[in-house]
């Protein structure tokens, strides 16, 4: 080999370095295309119209409407994303398989039994149905694990994936026993519009109460975001490599599933964000969740915001959240499996 | 922007060229358009205003010499207007329970600047009597805080259970919310009562309170005394269409429906058998097994005496001792189905108690009360009677 | 440094509390610094012996002892940096690079909230040219070949720069030419001095390569010893319970069998 093997080394970690550089220079792009659409979103709107903000700032009302319902939902929006799309992306890397949503280990399931349960036996305040949906959230998922260890056959992965399965479908039993029972004037509607997910009537109050949650489970993931791609091998790999599987994997997984439960239980199910956002990070940022996490977690960000934006703004009515999500997630991965793949940052 | 009146927008204007009348509180100066460009300075401006505006809603902090009101609504709220509120809002689901309970006061027209649907599938009634209403502006079902505000209301009335979600958000915009429960005739009479004291109009509403009671008193009268043994057993009987096939619910206890058949002196049969908050299905097994006396049939989007017709002539319903003794009654109604905490609830109940022990009815004429209570409550003469009512008039022979 | 880099004590091993144990009171030695190979049928028990060195299998009773060191001794992160897998097979699901999927050998030395640097990627890269895949270095992995993805998960192995090196039936799936390279290649690190112990069921292999040999039938070991000791005629027969006879051809042993 001609050359001293030295500088080649330098010469290839250069490169990367570069690559490196110009992925974090778009990522500074993303955050800060997400900081003007979030300032934009504040003033796009059906009502007031657009025109108030350059009229003179004594319209009470506008300011009120701006302050009270449009920022906390708009941080709710944006709060949403980020979690779901993270924890999708955890979720997918853990258990290796890109069909994989944060739901999976039936904490969508026990999170809406938890806030159907509420809604019709307690019908308490916001907070009783928060806190429901996130106490049955967690049960939902120790219950899987608890049976996962029961499993006889299949390694670590199939076996939460069965049990999951298996739980889910217990909650989901429950969810239609209280449908049933559902005031359909009352308690029906408010069920209903949750389980389609939906971010009218975000107050202060509910914004602050899950901000904690997302925040503390997105810090421990960001923190981990190189380490999670060792956790995407297998067993004996990670083992072999240095790695406590079975914690550090439990440990994300909660990371990943707090944030989670508690965008549930205050904005219900919202869909898809949490299968498809990775996707598109993966595509535009590589496989490495290095870069790929922080990618997933603005673009979750962005995209939601912008549903949430279309679910207000396109008719006079309010959309369900979960179902713009789901049709434009749908449409996005449409594109995405048809397309060559574009890949950007390699 | 199909369905925005003409009304509502920017009100640039405190002109009452189109006929809007803008209260003190919203009332904006006309300032000419200064673009502020700068987007820093927006979020400054924006923090310093909100900080100089303040958030009190219920007890006044203005410096007026005019002396409001404060109206206490269903959950216990109190309100405080400084006058009574010109443009209202009625939102929500089921809320023409809600429009015909408004419209029983006069004058009030003028004042509702937006309501949702107020039809049950079929005529719509207050397009009837009002015919302003056309120019209301429609909210859809799911309208959010946002749309109403943006009517700029100065009260709007929901229905209790919207409290958590929608009239929360708008109470966090500072707007006055009034909320009613109107399911148990209790309840009706007291959300009437508050409904006149917001709209200045106590009297209006004493009558119309007296109006309800005396119907009760009367009902109540001709029923003391039966006992419990000879009471007759009632059952009704909610027909709707569920896969192509008719299926008939049962009301739960706490419905106005099985408050009215005990009011009117009958057993409610189904008390105890539902075991949700809302319909709940029974099957033709269970209804024989019953074997009530009388039967009645609700519907609300089909005739119910259509679907009556078509169970006369149903060979299972053959067996049905009900039907055989001829006591298997379309439920009365016109507009609205009589048998809903409407304003109708009253001409429901009489007819009800009529039904079920004609011999202590003997006196009392349906039309007639029918007639009565529109020229009481909504100020109809018989041309109305004779024009929308009777067309729509089922459950009663006139 | 003397001394076996390995050693089983009395080791008993089953799958489950109730099944048949897939080892019975083993106990064996290996070398410090050679090439050691476990030879033995399929379901001997080879790549239990692997994972139970590695301690990921744990087991139910006797201990494994690293450096005369006993496993439980050593944190996560020792483990890691002593010694590195390289296993017969990985399915990888997502497209990493060539490099960023050899970067991973740099676990065990980086704090669990840190990021790899440019020292760690130069690691990474320097493994890959040794075992001369640094062309490939930003190619997706799942564009690679057998014998490639093969010699880029060795990278990954000597990315974690162990003093043990552990390959599970490097061979079994590769044709003669990328055989050949990979005999090459892990000769070239035992003169580098890493120690290494592979599992294979061909004796061949073994003859070419190892400085020791161990003949493991149905959980015992049958012998243990250089190739001279083992590699005879008659252990193998007994072995694979067929006749065999080994021969020897210009220097080198040549396993023959009908």
């Amino acid at each position: 080999m001609t050359g001293n093997p030295g500088s080649l080394a330098d010469a290839a970690v250069a490169m990367q370095e570069r690559v490196h550089r110009k992925r974090r220079r778009i990522l500074i792009l993303l955050l800060f295309s997400l900081t003007l659409f979030f300032v934009g979103s504040l003033f796009l709107g059906r009502f007031p119209a657009f025109r108030f903000l350059a009229g003179s700032h004594s319209d009470a009302l506008a300011q009120r409407l701006v302050w009270n319902l449009r920022l906390p939902r708009c941080i709710v929006a944006v709060a949403a994303g980020m979690a779901l799309a993270s924890a999708g992306m955890v979720f997918q890397t853990i258990f290796a398989n890109p069909l994989v949503e944060p739901g999976l280990l039936s904490v969508s399931q026990g999170a809406a039994f938890g806030a159907a349960f509420s809604i019709v036996a307690i019908s308490g305040s916001a907070w009783i149905v928060q806190s429901c949906a996130a106490l049955c959230a967690f049960a939902g998922l120790g219950a899987s694990y608890l049976l996962a260890r029961s499993i006889r056959y299949g390694g670590w992965v199939l076996r939460l994936i069965l049990a999951g399965i298996a739980v889910s479908a217990m909650f989901s039993a429950g969810l239609g026993i209280l449908k049933y029972l559902a005031d359909p004037l009352k308690e029906l509607p408010e069920i209903t519009f949750w389980l389609l997910g939906s971010l009218a009537g975000m107050s202060w109050t509910e914004t602050l109460s899950i901000l904690p949650a997302v925040a503390l489970g997105m810090a421990y993931m960001l923190a981990m975001r190189w380490r999670i791609n060792v956790l995407s091998l297998s067993d004996e790999a990670a083992h072999a490599l240095g790695v406590s599987v079975q914690r550090e994997r439990m440990l994300l997984l909660v990371a990943a599933v707090i944030p989670t439960a508690a965008v549930i239980s205050a904005a219900g199910m919202i869909g898809w964000v949490g299968l498809m956002v990775p996707h598109i990070g993966r595509r535009m940022f590589g496989a490495d969740t290095r870069f790929a996490l922080p990618a997933t977690i603005l673009l979750g960000g962005l995209f939601t915001l912008l549903c949430d934006d279309l679910a207000r703004m396109l008719l006079p009515g309010e959309i369900p959240l979960g179902i713009l999500t789901s049709f434009a997630g749908a449409l996005v991965f449409l594109i995405l499996i048809s397309s060559k793949g574009v890949r950007w940052q390699r | 922007m199909l369905f925005f009146c003409r009304c509502v927008g920017e009100h640039r204007c405190g002109s009452a060229a189109r006929g809007c009348r803008i209260p003190e509180a919203v009332r904006q100066k006309d300032t000419a358009m200064n673009t502020r460009l700068s987007a820093p300075f927006l979020l400054i401006a924006f923090s310093l205003s909100f900080l100089a505006c303040g958030r009190a809603v219920h007890k006044s902090d203005l410096q007026s010499n005019v002396t409001g009101y404060t109206v206490t609504d269903a959950l216990g709220r109190e309100v405080y207007f400084r006058e009574p509120p010109q443009r209202i809002v009625v939102a929500g689901r089921a809320l023409f329970m809600i429009a015909d309970a408004l419209y029983m006061y006069p004058g009030v027209s003028q004042r509702i600047v937006g309501m949702g649907k107020t039809d049950q599938g079929a005529q719509d009634f207050i397009a009837r009597i009002d015919p302003s209403f056309r120019n209301k502006t429609l909210l859809l079902e799911g309208a959010g805080p946002e749309q109403i505000a943006s009517l700029r209301p100065d009260a709007v009335i929901l229905r209790s259970d919207l409290s958590r979600t929608t009239g929360s958000s708008l109470e966090s915009l500072s707007i006055p919310v009034i909320y009613v429960d109107l399911e148990t005739p209790a309840q009706y009479l007291r959300d009437l009562r508050t409904l006149g004291e917001l709209l200045h109009q106590a009297g209006r509403a004493t009558a119309l309170v007296q109006y309800y009671q005396t119907g009760v008193e009367r009902v109540r009268n001709a029923v003391a005394g039966i006992p419990d043994q000879r009471k007759q057993r009632v059952l009704l009987l909610y027909y709707s269409q569920s896969q192509g096939a008719g299926a008939f619910s049962i009301p739960p206890d706490s419905w106005m429906q099985t408050t009215m058949a005990e009011m009117a002196g009958g057993t409610p049969i189904w008390k105890s058998a539902n075991p949700g908050k809302g319909w709940s299905q029974v099957s033709l097994e269970q209804i024989f097994a019953w074997d009530p006396d009388v039967i009645f049939v609700v519907s609300y989007n089909a005739r119910s005496d259509d679907v009556v017709f078509g169970l006369r002539t149903d060979r299972n319903w053959q067996a049905v001792r009900a039907l055989k003794t001829g006591k298997l009654y379309a439920f009365a109604g016109d507009f609205h189905s009589w048998d809903q905490p409407d304003s109708r609830w009253i001409l429901g109940l009489t007819w009800m108690a009529q039904r079920l022990y004609p011999e202590r009815f003997k006196e009392i004429d349906m039309i007639a009360m029918v007639r009565d209570f529109y020229r009481t409550a909504y100020g109809q003469d018989d041309a109305f009677f004779k024009d929308a009512i009777k067309p729509v008039l089922r459950g009663i022979t006139p | 440094m003397t001394g076996p880099i390995l050693r089983f004590e009395n080791l008993v091993f089953s799958y489950t509390r109730d099944s048949v144990p897939v080892l019975e009171d083993l106990s064996l030695e290996l070398p410090h610094g050679g090439i050691t190979a476990l030879l033995g049928a399929n379901g001997a028990g080879k790549s239990t012996l692997l994972f139970l060195c590695l301690g990921w299998l744990r087991p139910r009773a006797g201990r494994v002892l690293l450096n005369d060191r006993p496993l439980e001794r050593y944190s996560r992160g020792e483990t890691g940096r002593q010694m590195a897998l390289v296993p017969q097979r990985e399915h990888i699901t997502f497209d990493y690079s060539v490099l960023e999927y050899v970067l991973l050998g740099r676990v065990p030395y980086l704090a669990p909230l840190s990021q790899p640097g440019s020292a760690d990627y130069t690691i990474a890269y320097n493994s890959l040219e040794r075992v001369g895949l640094a062309a490939l270095a930003r190619r997706p992995v799942q564009t690679l070949s057998g014998g490639e993805r093969q010699l880029a998960l060795i990278a990954r192995a000597l990315t974690q720069q162990p003093r043990l090196l552990l390959l599970d039936e490097p061979t079994s799936h590769l044709d003669l030419h990328n055989k050949a390279n990979l005999s090459g290649l892990i000769r070239a690190l035992h003169q580098d001095g890493v120690s290494i112990v592979l599992t294979t069921h061909e004796p061949e292999l073994a003859a070419a390569l190892a400085t020791h040999v161990v003949l493991l039938d149905r959980g015992c070991v049958l012998s243990s010893g250089p190739p001279s000791e083992t590699l005879t005629s008659d252990q193998l027969s007994r072995l694979y319970r067929i006749p065999i006879e080994v021969v020897e051809v210009a220097g080198r042993r040549v396993v023959l069998w009908s």
